[in-house]
Formats: structure tokens, sequence, C-alpha cells
């Protein structure tokens, strides 16, 4: 092989004899002219570092939270957020989401409207699904929510499936496509919710309901669901404030981090399931710190009242029950100053949030 | 009889130191014996004059003559005297070694891809947005490359040759330079309309292709200076580094990779390697001992043009070639674009027929180059015209039967053995389902290497309309035919087209080359 140690040495056709009388006469300016040319070069390559730089640059997951005049969000621990409040034009969503599923090419769809995320399966014979899956995956330390609906109506003929799952984001890497679902389950005339953990090796997973609401025609339709499992032994699942399963003696071998599908299933009928503001967040306290040693804060929302104390550092822990890790409160210190009242702070469970003003 | 011998031997000894300076009259620094004696026929030295200079031939007379030169020509001209080895021996497996570092970046790019499912720009996390947008930008970046890069190939070498760093300049500028702001433009129009115009694809994926489609020439661009001054060495260190960090990121990016993220990484990892390929070329390889000539000496802009317009032309129709299926895979026939997986993993996979076949054409080249013409042309002379011609001859059925039979193993190889690999790469896991797909691919594929090795070799010859026509031909039969077998849908109008396109600049060069190497004459000696 030929390798060129010094290009700037003798040249290729130095035996040829051309240009050598030419060679002994520099021109002026040559050398300075090529010195800026390399210039140019340096600078156009570092101008298309930027430019790749700048291309490249992903959408986030979760929107930009502007914080109260006197705090600062120091870290953040919201992964996802997406309320689903707008229409949003399904190539924005693809952006942090993949559609996919078992229906045939045109009947799988999703619509993000002003009503939330559609997941639906239209009209086609035996089962067929169609899901949309966050791009990001998260875990095992996080929660898992979002509002979901299946169609207000139970269905007659056929089963209509509404389906949040959190599944094991290494199935490239392992084949395991092992998940923890909550659905809401409709067949004739009558609904039921379910959670159940799955079990399966690239396809065709089994699943073991882990719990069952009562098969009724007056089943609600809607419940905000929250999740939080470390994908072996621990799964708890909030409907609302309540909990309706929690265990800690499971084995669901199911490899974190995970991925949340936001997904529909039918058989020999059209159904579609609703979405609204889905989050997924650390499951962490909210973090205050810069407050004197000794202050009281406290965490209001609609809901809920969390406490907490700073210690030596100034640093205090809020503890917000999991189904209310993400929200919008009110965040007030008492110090010997006096009280301090920072209004509409939008908070997520594992944010690190200091206090700016003195 | 002794004084009519010594008149004689003073008589020949005058004879040789007219020559000489004929020699040097005509020729003011002669290369080597065959120069000489080159200049010596076209003076009307003939094999009875030599040997009533006391030498045996033509050839003999011109050793001696050319040991005289020193004599007659200028200190400069002497001092660019050197000997010149004339002895050639056919090319071997070393050569075939050297001919392979031409493609590394290709062979570390598969390893990698092999190795850790992940590549510069490609890897098996098919997510359809981002796949559609890294191969269209793949596409634009090496069809609008692929002139621009030809036509700095041919044109560099001679200027970096010369010593003329004005002109490295001037050529760099508007080939390279000019590539990678044509690419750009045409990145950007493609982003306009797919993004724009189409609604194609995510936002953030149509910023991506562009930015892909910058990148990939950047790098395409930035490693030409590289193999003009055959810097395989650090070729390797760059597309190497490149790769170890590409693999240290996919290992510790945990049980899952993050598609979006790790496709910008790969972007930007390229933009990176394709900076310090840029920051290189300037400053270290196109770097030559400036001298600066007159401007009367350089070529004008049209001049330039027309030289390097064929190469140019050339390297667009075979990428072309090599493009264009991936396109009509995608539905390009139907005004739609989607990533075809299968057809993109086996053309993929039988693309590896390239790489013994792209070294046999880097030894036959440049062993025909470098050793084999001076050694030809040291033993024929121009009244020999015959006998050169069945050396060429001779020369050329070697090397196709060479390339032949490293097609026929590399073809085999590829088609049995690489879906039986699925078991130990899960990206080729998929391979085995398609192997009437492998089969034609590679057919084509190896019709374009034959088609390749032709045309080298007539650049070689400098005979650069023939490979132009060749190419162009086969892209003509590929359009044909692509769509008339459109109807049997966007793969099998890919293969089909890939397959006649290639199969026809094969038959066009090796024709073009088997007449060019029937009709060698001695006028090949420009060529060195």
């Amino acid at each position: 092989m030929v390798i060129q140690l010094s290009p700037a040495s003798r040249p290729t056709y130095q035996h040829t004899g051309q240009g050598h009388d030419r060679r002994l006469r520099p021109r002026r300016g040559a050398r300075l002219r090529a010195n800026l040319w390399r210039a140019e070069v340096t600078v156009a390559a570092v101008a298309l570092l930027i430019v790749t730089m700048a291309l490249t640059v992903w959408p986030g997951t979760a929107p930009a939270r502007p914080m109260p005049a006197g705090l600062r969000l120091e870290q953040s621990g919201l992964a996802i957020a997406d309320p689903f409040q707008s229409a949003t034009p399904n190539r924005e969503l693809m952006d942090h989401y993949v559609f996919n599923g078992s229906a045939a090419p045109g009947v799988g769809w999703v619509t993000a409207t002003t009503h939330g995320l559609d997941v639906g399966v239209g009209p086609h014979a035996s089962w067929a699904g169609w899901f949309a899956v966050t791009l990001r995956a998260a875990g095992p330390d996080v929660v898992w929510h979002a509002l979901m609906s299946r169609p207000s109506t139970p269905v007659g003929t056929g089963v209509g499936e509404a389906v949040l799952a959190v599944q094991s984001a290494s199935t490239q890497r392992n084949g395991s496509i092992n998940y923890v679902v909550v659905s809401a389950l409709s067949s004739r005339g009558k609904s039921t919710w379910q959670i159940g953990s799955a079990h399966g090796f690239v396809a065709d997973a089994v699943t073991d309901r882990l719990w069952q609401g009562p098969l009724r025609a007056d089943t609600p339709s809607t419940e905000p669901v929250t999740i939080r499992t470390d994908g072996h032994r621990s799964l708890s699942v909030w409907f609302g404030d309540r909990l309706v399963y929690s265990s800690h003696d499971l084995h669901m071998n199911d490899p974190a981090p995970f991925q949340a599908y936001l997904e529909v299933q039918g058989r020999g009928i059209s159904y579609v399931s609703n979405f609204k503001d889905f989050w997924v967040a650390d499951a962490a306290p909210v973090i205050v710190t810069g407050a004197a040693p000794g202050s009281r804060i406290t965490l209001r929302t609609g809901h809920i009242e969390v406490h907490g104390t700073a210690d030596s550092t100034g640093q205090a822990a809020l503890h917000v029950p999991a189904p209310e890790l993400v929200g919008t409160g009110t965040l007030t210190l008492h110090d010997r100053a006096g009280v301090r009242t920072f209004r509409h702070l939008h908070y997520a469970g594992g944010d690190v949030v200091q206090i700016t003003a003195p | 009889m002794t004084t009519g011998t010594i008149h004689n031997a003073e008589a020949g000894e005058l004879g040789l130191h007219i020559a000489a300076r004929t020699v040097v009259g005509r020729c003011p620094a002669p290369l080597n014996a065959v120069e000489v004696a080159v200049v010596l026929e076209t003076c009307g030295y003939t094999q009875r004059r030599a040997r009533a200079l006391g030498s045996d031939g033509l050839n003999a007379l011109a050793e001696r003559v050319f040991a005289l030169v020193p004599l007659y020509s200028s200190a400069m001209a002497r001092d660019a005297l050197a000997p010149v080895a004339l002895r050639s021996r056919p090319p071997g497996p070393l050569d075939l070694a050297r001919g392979l570092a031409y493609s590394s970046p290709w062979l570390v790019s598969l390893a990698t891809l092999l190795i850790s499912g992940v590549s510069f720009w490609s890897s098996n996390i098919a997510i359809p947005s981002i796949a559609d947008a890294v191969t269209l930008a793949t596409a634009v970046a090496l069809l609008v490359t692929g002139p621009f890069i030809q036509a700095f190939g041919r044109r560099a070498s001679f200027y970096i040759g010369l010593g003329d760093q004005g002109m490295v300049v001037k050529i760099t500028r508007w080939t390279l330079e000019l590539g990678l702001v044509a690419t750009a433009l045409a990145g950007l129009a493609l982003y306009l309309v797919r993004n724009d115009v189409l609604r194609a694809g995510t936002p953030a994926t149509a910023r991506l292709g562009l930015a892909a489609a910058i990148a990939i020439a950047a790098l395409q661009l930035g490693l030409a200076a590289f193999y003009v001054r055959r810097a395989f060495l650090s070729i390797g260190i760059i597309v190497g580094g490149g790769a170890a960090v590409l693999l240290w990121f996919v290992t510790h990016s945990g049980a899952y990779t993050d598609p979006t993220v790790l496709v910008v990484w790969q972007i930007r990892l390229v933009a990176v390697m394709a900076a310090v390929c840029w920051i290189t070329s300037a400053w270290w390889l196109l770097r030559v001992d400036s001298s600066a000539p007159s401007a009367l000496w350089r070529p004008s802009g049209s001049a330039l043009f027309r030289a390097v317009a064929p190469y140019g032309l050339y390297g667009l129709a075979f990428f072309a070639i090599v493009v264009i299926p991936q396109l009509v895979s995608g539905g390009l026939l139907e005004g739609r674009y989607t990533f075809n997986a299968p057809f993109a993993m086996t053309s993929g996979v039988a693309i590896v027929v390239l790489v013994p076949m792209l070294a046999q054409t880097v030894a036959a080249t440049e062993h025909l180059l470098a050793r084999q013409f001076p050694a030809w042309l040291s033993r024929f002379t121009v009244a020999q015209a015959e006998e050169f011609r069945r050396e060429v001859l001779r020369y050329w059925r070697e090397q196709l039967i060479v390339l032949g039979g490293l097609a026929a193993v590399s073809g085999a190889a590829v088609v049995v053995g690489a879906p039986r690999l699925g078991a130990a790469f899960p990206i080729l896991a998929d391979l085995a389902r398609h192997p009437g797909l492998l089969a034609a691919c590679v057919v084509g594929y190896l019709c374009l290497g034959a088609g390749l090795f032709s045309s080298q070799l007539l650049f070689s010859l400098s005979a650069a309309m023939r490979p132009l026509a060749a190419a162009w031909s086969g892209l003509a039969a590929l359009v044909v035919m692509s769509i008339g077998s459109a109807w049997a849908g966007p793969t099998v109008s890919a293969v089909a087209g890939l397959v006649a396109g290639a199969g026809v600049y094969a038959c066009v060069a090796v024709v073009l080359a088997h007449r060019a190497f029937t009709r060698a004459d001695l006028t090949y000696y420009r060529t060195l």
C-alpha cells in the first residue's frame, strides 16, 4: 500500500522537467492566497458543523415550561408530555411517535384533534389493532399517565378495546415484547376495565389478567390511568387518585426502559380509543432549592396539598402522589422574612426548582 | 584496417553525439531510453541507421544516446533525470490488496453495520420517516457529488504533479467546493418540495434530510483529495475513528437506542468526519510547492470545463445507475417515495460484490500505467506496433479473465453465503426470504463492476468519451426498462432497471474497451 506521508514533498512528475524553471520564480502573493484559501476551507468546515448541529436539533418531547418569576427550573423530571388539546398534523406527531399495528394499510388511523388523540381501526374482519408508540423510552423509575377513553356506547357485536400499554423497549436487542397493560374492553353491550401483564417473544404475547373491574353496561368510558412499574416485580395502577391495583410480588421479566403504546384493538368492528393529558415523569419528589433552612414549603393544586421543610442546605422535597406528579399549582414559601407565593408553577416529579428571588 | 576501424568508431561516436544533441533539441529532459527511442524514431532513425552507429537496434542506440543526454541538457533538466524502472510483472495479490484500500471507508462502514446494526447513515432501526429522509439524502448526495468528484480526481492529480498551488486551489473550488454548494442547493430544493409542497415526512426529518445530504456530500467530497494522494492510512484513521465513536455510542446507549437520538448523532458524526477531511485536505494533502506559473500557462475556465466535462458526465451517469433503482423501488414512478426495506437490504448486500471487482480494477489500471506501459515501450518501437498490440490485447484479456473469476467467486459467495449469515447478524435476518431479489441484484452489480473495470481502463488510455457513451447507454436502458416494467410493482421495476442498465453499461464498456485495446498503438505513450 502506498502511504503518502508528506504530500508537500517532491511533486509526482519531477522527472518530466515541466515547470522547473517556473518553479524558481515565486509569484507575488501566491503563498498568501493559498493560506487564505486554507483559512476559508477551515471556516467553511466549522460552518458545516454548526449548520449540521442546527438542522439536526430534534423537537423536545415535552413543551417548554415557563417558570413563575423568582423560580428557575434547574432540572426537569418530565420525560414526555402531550396534552393532546389541539389539532396537530400527523406529520408533526410522527416526530415523537410511530404509528403501526396489525391492521392493514388504510384500516388503522391516528388523528389528533382538540378532543384528544384518536387511535382507530376502520371496518375489517377478525382482530386488527393500531397504535401510536413513543419513540422515546423511559424508566424504570417513572410514572406513566393518560386520560384514556373508549366510545361511550358499549359494543353490541364484535369486540372493541382501548389500550394503554407500557412495553419493554429492548425488543430489537432481545426480542422481548413483555408489557403491562390497562385496557377498556367492550363487548355484547357491556364493558370492563382490565389490568394485565403480557409475555412474548417477538410476536403473539400472552396476557395474564391481574385485575378486572365489574362487567357492566354503565362502566365508565373514561379513566385517568396512571401506571408505575419496575418491569420485574412491582406494578401499581391508579384510576384517578384511586389505587386499583398494586403488587410487589410479580414475575414480569419486562426489562427497562419502556415505551408507551396508545392503542386500539377491534374484532370485526370499527373502533376508536381516545387519549388526553399524556405524560411520563420521574417517580421522584419535586425538589425545591434555595430556601432558607427550616422554611416550610407548600405545593397546592386543585386536588392536593403537599408540604416540605427545607433542610440545612435549603433544599426541600415535595412528595407528590403518583397520579398528580405532573400538574400546575401554587408554591408557597414560609420563612422568617414572611410568606412568598409563586402561582402557576408547572411542576413534574423529579424537577429541581430553585428559588432565585431573595 | 585498423585505421578504418578507428575511423568508423569515431564516426559512430560522433553520430551518437549528434543524435544526443538532436534528442535534447526536441526533448530537453527525456524520461528514459524509451522516450529517447521515440524521439529518434520520429527524427528518422531506423534500425539500419542504428546498426550503422554500432548498436544492435534502435532501443540499444537509444540507451547509448540517453547516457549522453546529460552532456547536452541544461543543468536543471539534468537534475530532473533519474533512472526509471522498466521491469514488469503481472498484478498480483499485493496489488489486489492495495486496490482493496480504495474501498476501506465502505468496508469499515459495512463492518460497523454488521457488528452494531448501525453505520454512518444506515441502521436496522427502520423508522419510516427517518429512513425516507436519509435514503433520499444519500441519493441526492451521490448523484450530485459524483460528477464533481470524477472531475476533481482527473484534474487535481495533474496540477498537484505540476506543483501548481494556484491551479490546485482553482480546481478544488470549481469541483469539490462547487459540488458541495450544488448538493446543498439540491438538498434545500428537496427539503422545500417535501416539507412545504408535498408535506411529506415530518418537520424534523425533513431538516434531518437536508443535514444528511450536506454532511454525506461533504464527506464524499472531502475524501476525494485523500484518494488522489492515495492517503489510505489517513482515510483509515478518520473513518475508523468515526466507526469507533459510533460503536461506543451504541454500546453505551443501553438496552434501547432511541432512533431519533441515534440518527442525529450519526449525521453529526459524518459532519465531523467531513470537516476533518476538508481541513486536512486544505492544510496538508492539497498543499504543494507552488510553482506560481505565469497566468499564460494556466488554462481558461472554459478549457478546464471542456477537459473535465466528460469525466463529470460519466460520474453523473454512473451514480445514476447506482441510485435511481433505489428511488424506483420507493415508488418514484408512482410519484412518491417510501423506503423499500427488502430492496434496500438485498441491494445493500449484493453491492458487496463490487469490493473485489473494484480492487481488481485498481490493480489492473495502476499496473498498466505504472509498470506495464513503460515496460512495453522499452521493448517496442513504432514499427513494431503489431507485436505491441498483441501484448496489449493479451493484458486486457488476462485482466478481464481475472475479473470474471473474482466476479464468479464473489457473486456465488454473496448469493449462497449472505442469507446464511442471518443467524449471526440480525440485520441480515430477512435476507433468506428474498433469494431471487438478491440474485438479481448481484447480477446487476456484477455487470456494474465489469463496466467500471472497462471504463477505468479506458480512462487510463485517456479515452474518456467511450466510458461516457457506455454509462449513458446504461442509464438510458435503466430508464426504459424501469418504466417498461413499472406495471409489476416498484421492487421488480427497480431490479429490472438495475440489471438492464448495468448490463448495457457493461456490454458497451467491454466492447469499446476491447476495440480500444485492439487498436492500441504507441501513441498511448501520452498516458504515462
